[in-house]
């Protein structure tokens, strides 16, 4: 209905068919309007008769009661509630704890505030949260939000009036437990979890009605260094994974590649968001940067900034204003010329010996630039969710990217939804006539469908591999797929020589997956979030790709150390890579050793004494368990290897107070708060966006009521102005 | 003589009002058939349907009702309180419901272990689901035999409460239509589910 009357007024490019409508619409507006108010009114009636029902549970009676009142149509608070507390024989009614099926729903005013402060290359995140309550009964909330892929969350704190309540690291299993006590016994308590290597959960325990409580989850992370920028993003967004049937799952992957049953335990809905601007919560940010040497650009591209200087490497940045968006938080600063790092080194010294960490970045030299034989497959992903404005960067950036290609190199296009097919048999020289054929083939594409990734993995690399050309596979995908650890098996089992480069489309790919994917294939993710990057981040992209820089690096410390990642990836133009290790004594000078256009290539490094970086520590063990985590992958590991690669992680999350797969943070207040007959009730909550159930009605009705409705707008008419009778009096006449 | 005179101008303009009721009644006829048109399609798409079912059961083949169709039908419904017989179609997006309820692709197949989710119009197929009772009778025939089920519960759930769509350990059937039932506007946010369990047989 709303739509209806926007299109009315709507000023933008008015065509004559839109003219017409709208002064159809114009004439039967008030008969629709009143039909509307109608038809809403029936329904009020309806819902409160069947929202009533006494049942027989458990030796209980139980009287269910639910008030519904009408949402207000711009209210950011849905306020509905059970029924005050009622005690039926002195027994407890209402609904009690997690019983999804007689929970009401609301969502909580709910504001984020992040503050951030960047030291050097280690940014420190506090994410503040705030719940209010608007209902009448005692409430637990659950809810799902996106962090940065690389995040260790190692903090969490609950703020009651002017309470705090710190949060403890414990075993998964031992915090679930903590937390489930608290929240029957009637103590506040939060829980944090990881859900999936991006997707962390927060629940809440216990709110009072009315209440306001405070939750904060810190993490930390490293800030990206590519191209003489800095980047850190926060993510906003939370897409929903596509969802292969379990069943098509498993026949897909048992053929080959025996699955991680862990993956199938967490189910998600693969609905369609929308950011509804009354619903998600707006951000705040504030940002302390301590750079350590002057800026010339403080930037973000989807958001609206303002900073300031503090001291000569300090600045401040603020989001004047709270900010909803439907795109990531990135901030990007840029040192000034000449300021740019050559190489970083920081460490930290603690009782376990030296930690530290290596930035090797690649040379700027633009004169060693020669032609390797390439063969390059483009696997680009036309599903549904790509559709829109996702399938126009796509197309934009493989247009830009075909249209760069030279000579000498081979191409081949693979799309897929819910199922993959190919512009070719195998790759051809790029030509004008190859370009032109696969220009027209691009144009052709449209996004629709399921997700499909293996069987487009399995094509695009059934491909016979030539051994003396250097192949490589760009993915393009917005990447929501929930089986990511099937996929990341099989591209394992599947890539040989070939490197993986993956590309993230859209406001919100799942960048776990292609970071982990392209770490697989040493190559590289880049991530384009605005139709506006598109020629920028691929015309970056692709110069990476004509030149790999440094490979088959190596770091020789002069001593044993425990070094993550244990095979240091090939260094690309504008790609730094990072290098953590422990060592048992600090390290004096390091020699850094590898292949530079086809010579062999040395560099020591004196590591002079620098102060102590905070987080370097987290940042090796974050890298361990990420370690751990992909020999997990692996199909082919014994049940003690399993085991132990668990109680590695288990072990390394604690000692760091990390969250991860087997370890949560959890939260619980003394005090025991909530009265024992108090009526609670459950409420899931989205942080960012909402999902919904699928719309079923038709305008079957409303298009005959209005039809209906013109008729008689006709007849009164005809009424008024005497046509009728007219024509029945010349009727008479005739006869 | 007299009635001639006054009479002139009121020809001129009667040609107008002739047309402008001629343009209510027009357009009045295009809206209704709208109307009629989408109950029209939804029931003959049954039929059509039908076709299609026989002929996956002879040929074991998944068979398109129309070789451009994007769906196939994948079970049928039986209603037995209620004398009607739906064919559940593979997917669940507005083209697919408009002939058929449709199964939400990333749910258990319908029969099969799981909580599967089948999603209909309220106008149309999934009217009647507002006279179901607590105890009617389902029976899902797919491919591989026929289960049957018991209605469970029925409840009329907010949009937003996408719980009842999660899978489960148990072998249930979710209907979800809109509601109110006789609602006009399109934008409900208020959805009637209809749950039921498989019972052994």
């Amino acid at each position: 209905m709303r739509a209806i009357i926007l299109t009315l007024w709507w000023p933008g490019t008015v065509t004559a068919k839109q003219v017409l409508g709208n002064s159809f619409f114009c004439v039967i507006a008030t008969i629709a309007l009143w039909l509307f108010a109608l038809s809403k009114a029936t329904a009020q009636e309806k819902q409160e008769t069947l929202e009533q029902e006494w049942s027989f549970a458990n030796g209980l009676f139980i009287y269910k009661s639910k008030r519904t009142t009408t949402p207000l149509s711009n209210a950011s608070v849905e306020v509905s509630g059970e029924a005050t507390p009622r005690l039926i024989d002195g027994m407890e009614e209402n609904s009690v704890g997690y019983n999804h099926q007689q929970s009401e729903w609301l969502i909580p005013s709910m504001n984020t505030d992040v503050d951030m402060d960047i030291d050097g290359i280690v940014a420190r995140v506090v994410v503040r949260q705030t719940f209010t309550n608007p209902t009448q009964d005692w409430v637990h909330a659950r809810y799902q939000f996106p962090l940065p892929q690389d995040a260790a969350v190692d903090h969490l704190l609950m703020r009651v009036g002017h309470r705090e309540i710190v949060g403890e690291i414990k075993q998964k299993q031992e915090a679930q437990k903590l937390f489930d006590m608290a929240r029957e016994r009637g103590q506040k308590a939060s829980l944090v979890t990881q859900q999936r290597p991006n997707i962390f959960t927060s629940q809440v325990a216990n709110i009072a009605p009315g209440e306001e409580l405070q939750v904060e989850i810190g993490y930390q992370q490293l800030v990206r260094y590519q191209n003489d920028e800095f980047r850190l993003r926060f993510p906003t967004v939370y897409t929903p994974r596509f969802t292969l049937p379990e069943s098509l799952l498993r026949q897909a992957m048992d053929k080959q590649y025996p699955s991680v049953p862990a993956a199938f335990s967490n189910f998600h809905e693969p609905l369609d968001t929308a950011v509804d601007e009354n619903v998600a919560s707006k951000l705040n940010l504030s940002i302390t940067l301590r750079a350590g040497t002057e800026l010339s650009a403080i930037s973000s591209a989807s958001y609206d900034i303002e900073h300031y200087q503090i001291d000569e490497t300090t600045y401040q940045v603020n989001t004047p204003y709270p900010q909803v968006g439907d795109e990531d938080f990135e901030l990007v600063w840029r040192p000034q010329q000449g300021h740019e790092p050559k190489v970083l080194h920081y460490r930290q010294a603690t009782s376990d010996g030296e930690y530290g960490l290596f930035l090797l970045l690649p040379s700027t030299d633009e004169s060693v630039i020669d032609e390797i034989e390439r063969s390059i497959t483009f696997v680009v992903d036309t599903s549904g969710s790509m559709a829109g404005e996702s399938m126009q960067q796509a197309k934009a950036a493989l247009r830009l990217a075909i249209n760069s290609l030279s000579d000498s190199t081979r191409f081949n296009i693979v799309q897929f939804n819910t199922y993959a097919d190919s512009l070719w048999q195998s790759p051809r020289y790029a030509s004008p006539e190859t370009r032109q054929e696969a220009l027209a083939y691009l144009a052709g594409l449209n996004a629709d469908g399921s997700t499909n990734m293996i069987e487009a993995i399995e094509l695009a690399l059934a491909e016979p591999v030539e051994h003396e050309l250097l192949n490589q596979m760009v993915f393009i995908t917005d990447g929501a797929v929930d089986y990511e650890q099937q996929l990341l098996a099989l591209v394992a089992a599947k890539l040989n020589q070939t490197r993986l480069f993956t590309v993230g489309i859209g406001s919100a790919p799942n960048s776990y997956f292609m970071q982990a994917a392209a770490a697989q294939g040493k190559g590289t993710f880049t991530h384009i979030s605005d139709i506006v990057q598109v020629e920028e981040r691929i015309n970056e992209l692709f110069g990476k790709l004509s030149s790999p820089n440094l490979i088959d690096v190596a770091i020789d410390y002069g001593m044993e150390v425990e070094q993550y990642p244990q095979v240091i990836p090939d260094l690309y133009k504008g790609e730094p890579v990072v290098v953590s290790y422990l060592s048992p004594a600090p390290l004096s000078e390091a020699t850094v050793s590898g292949k530079f256009a086809e010579q062999r290539w040395l560099q020591s490094l004196d590591l002079p004494y620098f102060s102590d970086s905070e987080g370097i520590a987290k940042y090796w063990a974050q890298k361990k368990i990420d370690w751990y985590k992909q020999l997990q992958r692996k199909s082919n590991l014994t049940d003690l290897q399993r085991a132990i690669a668990k109680s590695e992680i288990t072990e390394i999350a604690l000692k760091h107070n990390l969250v991860s797969d087997y370890t949560s943070l959890v939260a619980i207040e003394r005090t025991i708060e909530r009265p024992a007959m108090a009526s609670q009730s459950f409420h899931r909550m989205s942080a960012q966006s909402q999902a919904v159930m699928p719309q079923t009605a038709t305008s079957a009705m409303f298009s005959m009521l209005l039809g209906i409705g013109v008729w008689l707008v006709g007849l009164f008419f005809a009424l008024c102005s005497g046509v009728l009778k007219q024509l029945l009096v010349r009727e008479v006449k005739h006869v | 003589m007299f009635s001639d005179v006054s009479y002139k101008p009121y020809e001129n303009n009667n040609r107008w009002k002739h047309a402008f009721i001629a343009i209510l009644v027009i357009i009045g006829a295009v809206m209704f058939g709208k109307g009629v048109y989408i109950h029209a399609k939804a029931n003959l798409a049954q039929l059509l349907i039908a076709k299609a079912w026989e002929s996956q059961l002879k040929h074991g083949q998944r068979t398109r009702p129309r070789y451009w169709a994007d769906t196939w039908p994948i079970a049928v419904m039986t209603f037995p309180a209620h004398q009607q017989k739906l064919y559940v179609l593979a997917g669940a997006t507005d083209a697919v419901i408009a002939f058929g309820p449709g199964h939400m692709s990333h749910t258990a197949f319908p029969g099969q272990m799981g909580n599967s989710v089948l999603i209909g119009h309220r106008d149309t197929h999934f009217n009647f689901l507002q006279y179901v009772e607590k105890g009617d009778l389902i029976e899902i025939d797919a491919m591989h035999g026929s289960k049957l089920y018991k209605v469970e519960n029925m409840r009329i759930a907010h949009e937003s409460q996408i719980e009842l769509m999660d899978n489960s350990w148990r072998n249930e059937l979710t209907l979800v239509t809109c509601y109110p039932f006789d609602g006009v506007s399109t934008d409900t946010e208020y959805r009637y589910v209809v749950t039921a369990t498989k019972i052994e047989t």
